[in-house]
């Protein structure tokens, strides 16, 4: 198991077809086994692309020049995946709407859908569905017609189809971008559950969920990597971030309310069951 | 040189089957839009030809011969007797678009009036034989001028099919040229009708 | 299931096979027949009050669709010139016009019959049993699923293109100016997002393939074949002794 979830990125770049400027450029990093990264950065720093990059449905979908090299559990791509490499690394989009897949009736029958294209048996594929609901405090839903879902529980139900295939590697991308307080914790609770299990990267553009259950974070930059390292590291260097993360985020946290050691961090890390 | 096997299945996958999806959906819904706008015109054979374009012929021959399937499941069943000329829109406009037709207005002009008169040669005998001509639209007092002038059934109903398809094929084709010609290149490169429409920088 | 997606597309086969092949009379209480098991015999009644509501509204439509029908080949088909009672309708005309007014009837009704009482879902899994190619009944799940979202959504471009002046309440000329308004970023938005549904499809290991599951699997029962049979014999009576 040791080293089979890990991912590492050595010089990675990549270039859109129709576009001059680098999407990516010479990122290199190391996310060990059963951690969890988070990729902060402004919008187009190439967040999104290094997520596609790392699933393969970048290599699947676009035309562009990629250089570098991609290592996923052992194997090397060079320079990266070409082929999306589900269920080995499961890929959660930005946009709830288009990962439901709209070839099922029921929110229960679309989380099985994924199960059913692994080939799992029937039995497998009903109760794997039953046991993801109910781990995502989503069961309430079972029966419930995905389109007729709000914007907070369709991306509790697509990042549930993702996750009932218990991918090794999980990228989710923008997971808090619909979901209110309450869905947070919910779903900062779900990622501490699979964290020892799986690999877990997501895309993030506050700090609240990054800081609460990330164990390594990447910066990025238009394309460029800023920072990668340890959570502690990043919260010691912060204020040299303040001018590519938002400078609100920076007075908030000069207000130490997340900083590691105060009362607000306490409360919300014991909230998670993680202390 | 591809099968017809293969060709159906490039133009069938990846980005392809949900693009087909959607311009089936155009196909039954664009009387919203012009029903919104208070528009005579019908163009329900838009997706097909926007299918047409960008994926292939034979991802519009599925298009245009589904549209008709579901419209019948969504409360109009007549439309199921009209699969053949939808399905001639979907090849016509398919192959004229390989030869690079909707990259110049004037060529999409002269696609849709020859379109028109395929679509009209086709439907005339289903309406005639089926219908007797009459559809219950406003195109029917245009048979009924045909037949108390002498014409037979289906000479009546390809007379009106000749003054009415053209026209509304005409619209059809411009309106895809229009909305095709400023598609993003990064867009439009994932379909495989990618270099109907435009060439290509790489 | 003795009424199953088979049976009842057999039965839709055989009333269209009627409808080319009896009488005028015998389509005519068929029609009726239909119109009375689509409110009373429960395989085949309306999914929902709103399917059922659209079923009693075409149903009137059709009727009088086949009395134009009528009245339409009454006056202008002479036929052997025979008129009716002093009347300008002539009697040719009329029986060659209920003839086809009560095939397009029947035609009409027989496969709305189906599509009403036969969920999107098992007609999904009738046509993959059928044999038909998993992308085709992909588009169809996918199409019905975009059929329910759009409208919405054009109606949201609509109030947005009018929310910035375009002219979608003017005169005709502005009004067909302004479809391009609404049908654009409609189609733009539409194809991006074709590509990542495109995408997430496969991010969810599917690559075209559905699967037909033990509940879905229902086989064609003993009627289903003597409608299938009936519906042969009938064709092949109108073709070789009619």
């Amino acid at each position: 198991m040791e080293g089979f979830m890990e991912i590492a990125v050595k010089d990675l770049s990549f270039h859109y077809t129709e576009s001059s400027d680098a999407a990516l450029s010479s990122l290199t990093f190391t996310i060990p086994s059963g951690s969890c990264c988070a990729i902060l950065g402004p919008t187009g720093a190439g967040k999104t692309t290094l997520l596609y990059a790392l699933s393969g449905a970048l290599g699947a979908y676009s035309s562009g020049l990629g250089t570098g090299s991609v290592r996923i559990g052992g194997e090397e791509f060079n320079p990266f995946p070409k082929n999306v490499l589900f269920p080995r690394v499961g890929l959660a989009l930005q946009e709830p709407h288009v990962q439901i897949s709209g070839l099922r009736e029921t929110v229960l029958e679309e989380i099985q859908f994924t199960l059913e294209n692994i080939g799992l048996d029937e039995d497998l594929v009903e109760s794997g569905a039953i046991d993801i609901l109910k781990q995502m405090g989503i069961l309430h839903l079972a029966e419930r017609k995905p389109g007729s879902l709000s914007g907070g529980e369709m991306q509790r139900v697509a990042l549930a189809s993702l996750l009932v295939a218990r991918p090794p590697i999980i990228l989710l991308d923008e997971p808090v971008t619909s979901i209110d307080g309450p869905g947070c914790l919910t779903l900062a609770r779900t990622i501490v559950s699979f964290k020892k299990k799986s690999t877990v990267l997501f895309t993030d553009t506050g700090l609240d969920l990054s800081l609460s259950v990330a164990d390594w974070i990447l910066v990025l930059t238009a394309g460029h990597q800023l920072f990668f390292g340890e959570k502690k590291l990043f919260l010691q260097n912060l204020q040299s971030f303040s001018e590519v993360l938002q400078t609100h985020t920076w007075e908030s946290i000069s207000n130490k309310l997340l900083l590691p050691g105060t009362n607000r961090q306490r409360r919300f890390a014991r909230a998670l069951g993680i202390q | 040189m591809q099968t017809l096997r293969e060709q159906f299945r490039r133009e069938l996958s990846g980005a392809s089957l949900p693009l087909v999806a959607f311009c089936v959906a155009l196909n039954l819904l664009v009387g919203q839009i012009t029903g919104l706008l208070k528009i005579p015109i019908y163009l329900d054979s838009i997706g097909t030809v926007l299918a047409a374009v960008l994926t292939g012929p034979w991802a519009a021959v599925v298009c245009g011969g589904l549209s008709n399937i579901m419209a019948a499941a969504f409360g109009n069943p007549t439309m199921m007797f009209f699969i053949p000329p939808m399905v001639s829109i979907g090849l016509f406009a398919g192959f004229i678009a390989r030869l690079g037709w909707f990259r110049k207005l004037y060529l999409c002009f002269v696609g849709g009036i020859l379109q028109g008169i395929i679509a009209s040669l086709l439907s005339a005998p289903i309406s005639a034989q089926l219908f007797s001509g009459t559809t219950m639209g406003g195109a029917d007092f245009l048979v009924i001028f045909f037949r108390s002038r002498g014409f037979s059934i289906f000479e009546s109903t390809l007379l009106q099919g000749l003054m009415m398809d053209p026209v509304d094929k005409i619209f059809t084709f411009t309106a895809v040229f229009f909305l095709t010609r400023n598609l993003p290149e990064r867009l439009v490169t994932r379909f495989p009708g990618a270099s109907n429409i435009r060439s290509l920088t790489s | 299931m003795l009424f199953g997606t088979s049976t009842r597309f057999a039965f839709t086969f055989f009333l269209s096979a009627c409808a080319f092949s009896l009488p005028w009379q015998l389509n005519i209480a068929l029609a009726v027949f239909i119109v009375f098991l689509e409110r009373m015999a429960k395989p085949f009644r309306a999914r929902s009050s709103n399917i059922h509501r659209t079923f009693q509204r075409f149903a009137r439509r059709m009727t009088l669709l086949a009395l134009f029908i009528v009245i339409l080949n009454a006056v202008f088909l002479r036929g052997d010139g025979t008129t009716i009672g002093g009347l300008p309708l002539y009697a040719g005309g009329l029986e060659f016009g209920i003839a086809v007014g009560t095939r397009v009837m029947l035609l009409s009704l027989s496969i709305l019959l189906f599509f009403t009482s036969t969920s999107l879902k098992e007609f999904s899994f009738f046509l993959l049993k059928a044999g038909i190619p998993t992308n085709l009944v992909t588009i169809i799940l996918l199409s019905s699923h975009f059929v329910e979202q759009l409208p919405s959504k054009i109606g949201q471009i609509f109030s947005a293109q009018e929310a910035r002046g375009a002219p979608v309440r003017s005169h005709i000329l502005a009004r067909t100016r302004s479809f391009f308004s609404v049908l654009s970023p409609l189609v733009l938005s539409s194809l991006a997002e074709s590509v990542e549904r495109g995408t997430a499809l496969e991010l969810r290991g599917f690559h075209g393939q559905l699967r037909i599951r033990k509940n879905d699997n229902e086989r064609l029962s003993l009627p289903g074949y003597l409608f299938l049979l009936l519906g042969v014999l009938a064709l092949l009576w109108k073709v070789l002794w009619k």
